[in-house]
């Protein structure tokens, strides 16, 4: 009885502990969702970001580089987007904010939210210019904008779904 | 004492590794960055399987807002249900009246055709498939379709919607398959106005609105001018409609394509046996494409022998 327990408990920890890149994946994969709203697609916001973001600070040791590596590249396969893009933006945005960690635990949401909007700015700049070498042309600069503002305004939905699970990985079974 | 030297070095070595693994993911990434330019052939392939493998994922996260949208559509449509019908109506008088000159038109253009021993273009083969996915945000302008070579869908293949052409099939799967739109930044179509015959290039630009690009000096474009395929290079036929002009500046020219990105749902997949600047046709297309040519040319020969003995009078000599 207690070694049958034992092994719920492991395997539900472990089922738990894919949580971030779980979430991670389906944010990849979301974004090349057909939305049907007007422009949106044109615009469509990096979500992965967010959800890497939220991981990277709250829980960096299970959602490592290597994880952060892959869902980029997911996401650059699946999106047509020049490949690499989204796989450095993700990748440096784990290796940054892992180790500052501490700059946002324990603070309120309104610190995370202004981290983002910092960040989403960086990406948006950097994002641009590797798509100009890569692609050799210049990108729309105002939608490259528009999509950083909407993942900015959709952030708080991310935040809200990733501590929700987050919270099931506190959880004891 | 020991131990916790012992500790040190384990975290020294820890965090080496970590290091060499962000230095060796980075030059990873770099190496993805110069692989996507090298050799776009791997590249291509590599999304074609990977799109395959999300295909159901995909569609299922699609279905929601998909539900949504078809429900707003139809509280719309009912809402507009009458001044619908009256629109309807009108329009279906004026079709009435096209029709009646389009089959004027055709039987005088068949008896020109005969005439002039015009060889036609092989028939086109269509099928319908649905979108599942609208992918590249800022970066790209594609859509996945729930459609791939298992369908018979083959790369370069022409995609219309009922508005007009939407762009080309560029990576095909069992499953699925991405359809470059015409406003993507690595989109080049060849086009026609329509009025004054003029060539030009709709060059995608990754916005609504992409530009008018390689006119010839002194060409005359003006708003609301209609844009069509002009059938060079072979990426398309000629005539399929493409957009309209909608604004003439000293320096840039932007079309209105007909087709909505945001409301293509199911879309016509065209098969015009044409290889395109693609070039990408393989070998069973190729040879069915030069056999149609072959077939066409004959019927030519045949239409011009039964012709010239039509032409001749019983029992006399041509």
């Amino acid at each position: 009885m207690l070694i049958e327990k034992t092994f719920r408990q492991k395997t539900s920890l472990a089922i738990r502990q894919t949580l971030p890149f779980v979430t991670a994946f389906v944010a990849a994969l979301l974004m090349a969702t057909q939305t049907h709203v007007p422009r949106l697609n044109s615009m469509m916001p990096m979500l992965s970001l967010g959800v890497v973001f939220f991981w990277s600070v709250h829980r960096p040791q299970l959602f490592g580089m290597g994880a952060a590596f892959v869902i980029g590249l997911l996401q650059d396969l699946v999106t047509g987007v020049p490949l690499g893009l989204g796989t450095l933006i993700l990748l440096l945005t784990r290796a940054i904010l892992a180790p500052q960690a501490r700059l946002f635990l324990g603070r309120p949401f309104v610190v995370h939210w202004w981290g983002f909007i910092l960040l989403s700015a960086a990406v948006a700049a950097v994002s641009w210019l590797v798509a100009a070498v890569v692609l050799g042309v210049l990108a729309p600069i105002h939608l490259v904008v528009m999509s950083a503002l909407l993942g900015v305004v959709a952030f708080p939905v991310t935040y809200g779904i990733c501590s929700l699970f987050e919270r099931l990985l506190a959880e004891e079974p | 004492m020991k131990g916790s030297a012992v500790t040190g070095r384990w975290h020294t070595a820890r965090l080496l590794l970590q290091r060499f693994a962000f230095v060796a993911l980075v030059g990873a990434t770099f190496a993805l960055m110069l692989l996507g330019k090298a050799d776009t052939i791997l590249v291509e392939r590599a999304r074609t399987v990977v799109v395959d493998a999300m295909a159901p994922v995909i569609r299922a996260l699609s279905q929601p807002a998909g539900a949504i949208a078809e429900i707003s559509d139809n509280v719309r449509d009912l809402a507009n249900l009458r001044a619908e019908n009256a629109r309807l109506r009108e329009e279906n008088e004026q079709l009435l009246r096209w029709r009646d000159m389009a089959r004027t038109l055709e039987a005088e253009n068949a008896q020109f055709q005969s005439l002039l021993d015009y060889v036609p273009l092989p028939e086109a083969r269509a099928f319908s498939i649905r979108v599942m996915g609208d992918t590249g945000g800022a970066f790209a302008h594609s859509v996945l379709v729930a459609a791939g070579a298992r369908d018979n869908v083959r790369k370069g293949m022409a995609v219309l919607s009922g508005d007009g052409l939407v762009g080309r099939v560029a990576q095909v799967g069992r499953k699925a398959s991405r359809v470059v739109l015409i406003t993507d930044i690595t989109s080049r179509v060849p086009v026609v106005l329509e009025s004054t015959r003029t060539r030009a290039i709709l060059a995608g630009n990754n916005s609504e609105k992409p530009r008018l690009i390689y006119l010839p000096a002194g060409a005359r474009v003006s708003p609301g001018d209609r844009v069509v395929t002009s059938g060079h290079a072979g990426a398309f036929p000629p005539g399929i409609p493409v957009g309209v002009v909608s604004s003439v500046d000293d320096t840039v020219i932007r079309v209105q394509p007909y087709m909505d990105r945001d409301r293509l749902e199911i879309v016509r997949v065209v098969d015009y046996g044409l290889a395109g600047i693609l070039g990408s046709l393989d070998e069973e297309s190729r040879a069915a494409q030069a056999e149609a040519l072959k077939a066409a040319r004959e019927r030519g020969k045949a239409q011009r022998l039964q012709d010239a003995q039509q032409s001749v009078p019983d029992g006399g000599e041509p």
